[in-house]
């Protein structure tokens, strides 16, 4: 209790100093409004009707980016942790393309799918595969051997059973982690897909607000963006620990 | 009648020769303590009878079958229980049920008789983590007594009780043992387990493996750990395996 106390406090500490220091014409209030002036543009915007649409575009990349990752990342990282031939092809390949900052595919992304939600849906694709890739991968690689042959004893037979039953249960922690790691990665590839026009959405309102020069729609959008981001990392903990009940204890 | 027959058994660990001729029979429905230094392998001699290791040189058979892969009359308690950490005490007990097909109604009942049979009843919700070391034990022998097996290995499954909880354990396993009529080949470093429950004790060489003694064990049941004829015995076996030691320190100095 106390230390959500704690944290309240503190982030209406940062509000009170964003208020204040453009407010005692320590900064120019130009270039950083106040806090007020940047939260009363939301309402402004929903009157609008600007912010829905923007937000909804939004969803709808990450929705295409990120869950297209982890469709993709988690069966592929088992395959690739649970099976050596999978492994030693994908691995190199995995390693090379994994360091290209997802940013460099705008370009490809714009020119294969043109100004279209799944342009920048697939830059956040790029941007999520990867940490859930790897984490899962190592997960899966992780799966003490006695856990299997515990099952085998127990009568598993068949490889999916055991990849249902023991492999991905115990990997889940490190799968969440990735995950995580996926949906960060996915929101900082939204935007810069967004800011470049690929489909609309919360990033291109940063863009255009920068046309405007309107300074408090645009920490406007970028609170919008924090919440976000916040929201959706205390939602997934919380999931995690509902599902990893289990593992209280074994990790301080 | 011999359940488990072992004939001339050698395992290689690339050059390194861990069994060699290694012979032995269980026979049926007879509690077989097997003992001896550590590193001589018993870990893997029940490896291979569970099937979990098929790269061997020799005979196994189980009731006269030779043995390939994993054969559901075994069940393994492996060391310190290897429970799956993500499943409750319940789940894991159930896991041979449903991993076999068994409906949800009729597994409950059957892991709940295990549960209960072990000594567990009301920590069927626990997560392993919760559990002290004997409950997991408890656990580990109720998840396999659940798949019905009629031989059950154990590999030094109360090393890491404490001396009191294993006491307790050893009686709750001979009372068990009674009542389900298994086939037990239990492996254990403690020579005072091995006397307490044992029909016969092995008492196994150091690397390259094989029996370098074996004891009858008729002292009536339910044994003293500390009348006569338990010191006795405990006294000879102790006396084989300070053999076993002075060979290495023999082998030593010739090396030099």
């Amino acid at each position: 209790m106390r230390r959500k106390t704690l944290n309240i406090i503190g982030l209406l500490l940062f509000f009170l100093l964003w208020q204040l220091i453009p407010m005692v014409g320590l900064v120019n209030p130009d270039y950083l409004p106040p806090f007020s002036d940047a939260i009363m543009k939301i309402p402004t915007e929903i009157g609008k009707g600007t912010l829905q649409a923007a937000l909804l575009e939004s969803l709808l990349h990450y929705a295409i980016g990120f869950g297209g990752a982890l469709l993709l990342a988690i069966p592929l990282g088992v395959a690739m942790g649970r099976f050596r031939v999978i492994e030693s092809l994908l691995y190199p390949v995995e390693e090379m393309v994994r360091p290209i900052p997802p940013i460099a595919w705008i370009p490809v992304a714009i020119i294969w799918f043109g100004y279209t939600p799944w342009a920048a849906g697939f830059i956040i694709f790029i941007g999520a595969f990867f940490p859930t890739l790897i984490n899962t991968y190592d997960g899966v690689r992780g799966v003490s051997r006695t856990d299997i042959e515990a099952a085998i004893t127990l009568g598993v037979r068949d490889e999916l059973t055991m990849i249902r039953k023991i492999v991905l249960p115990a990997s889940l922690p490190n799968i969440f982690t990735g995950v995580r790691v996926s949906n960060a990665a996915a929101w900082m590839c939204l935007v810069a897909g967004e800011m470049f026009g690929a489909g609309g959405g919360i990033g291109l309102e940063l863009t255009l607000s920068r046309n405007y020069m309107d300074m408090a729609r645009i920490f406007a959008y970028m609170l919008i963006l924090g919440v976000i981001g916040l929201s959706s990392d205390i939602g997934f903990r919380r999931y995690e620990s509902k599902v990893l009940r289990w593992r209280k204890g074994v990790v301080a | 009648m011999s359940k488990i027959v072992v004939r001339d058994l050698t395992k290689r660990f690339g050059d390194l020769l861990v069994i060699k001729d290694l012979s032995f029979d269980v026979k049926e429905r007879e509690l077989l303590c097997m003992v001896g230094p550590s590193g001589c392998g018993k870990s893997t001699i029940l490896r291979i009878l569970v099937g979990l290791d098929t790269d061997f040189e020799g005979e196994v058979m189980i009731d006269g079958e030779p043995v390939i892969g994993h054969n559901p009359k075994i069940g393994l308690v492996f060391q310190e229980g290897a429970l799956f950490m993500w499943r409750t005490v319940l789940g894991n007990v159930e896991f041979g049920l449903e991993v076999k097909g068994v409906d949800k109604k009729r597994r409950r009942e059957i892991s709940m008789d295990a549960i209960r049979m072990v000594g567990l009843e009301g920590f069927e919700n626990c997560y392993p983590h919760e559990l002290s070391g004997g409950m997991k034990q408890r656990a580990a022998l109720a998840r396999v007594l659940v798949n019905d097996p009629e031989i059950l290995l154990m590999d030094e499954p109360f090393a890491a009780v404490d001396a009191q909880t294993r006491n307790i354990l050893q009686e709750e396993l001979i009372d068990l043992w009674h009542r389900t009529g298994n086939t037990i080949l239990f492996v254990t470093h403690s020579i005072d387990e091995a006397v307490y429950l044992g029909d016969r004790i092995i008492v196994l060489d150091r690397r390259p493996t094989r029996v370098r003694a074996t004891f009858d064990n008729t002292i009536p049941r339910p044994r003293d750990r500390t009348s006569a004829p338990c010191v006795e015995l405990r006294r000879k076996i102790l006396g084989v395996l300070k053999e076993i030691r002075a060979g290495v320190k023999e082998d030593f100095t010739t090396f030099k």
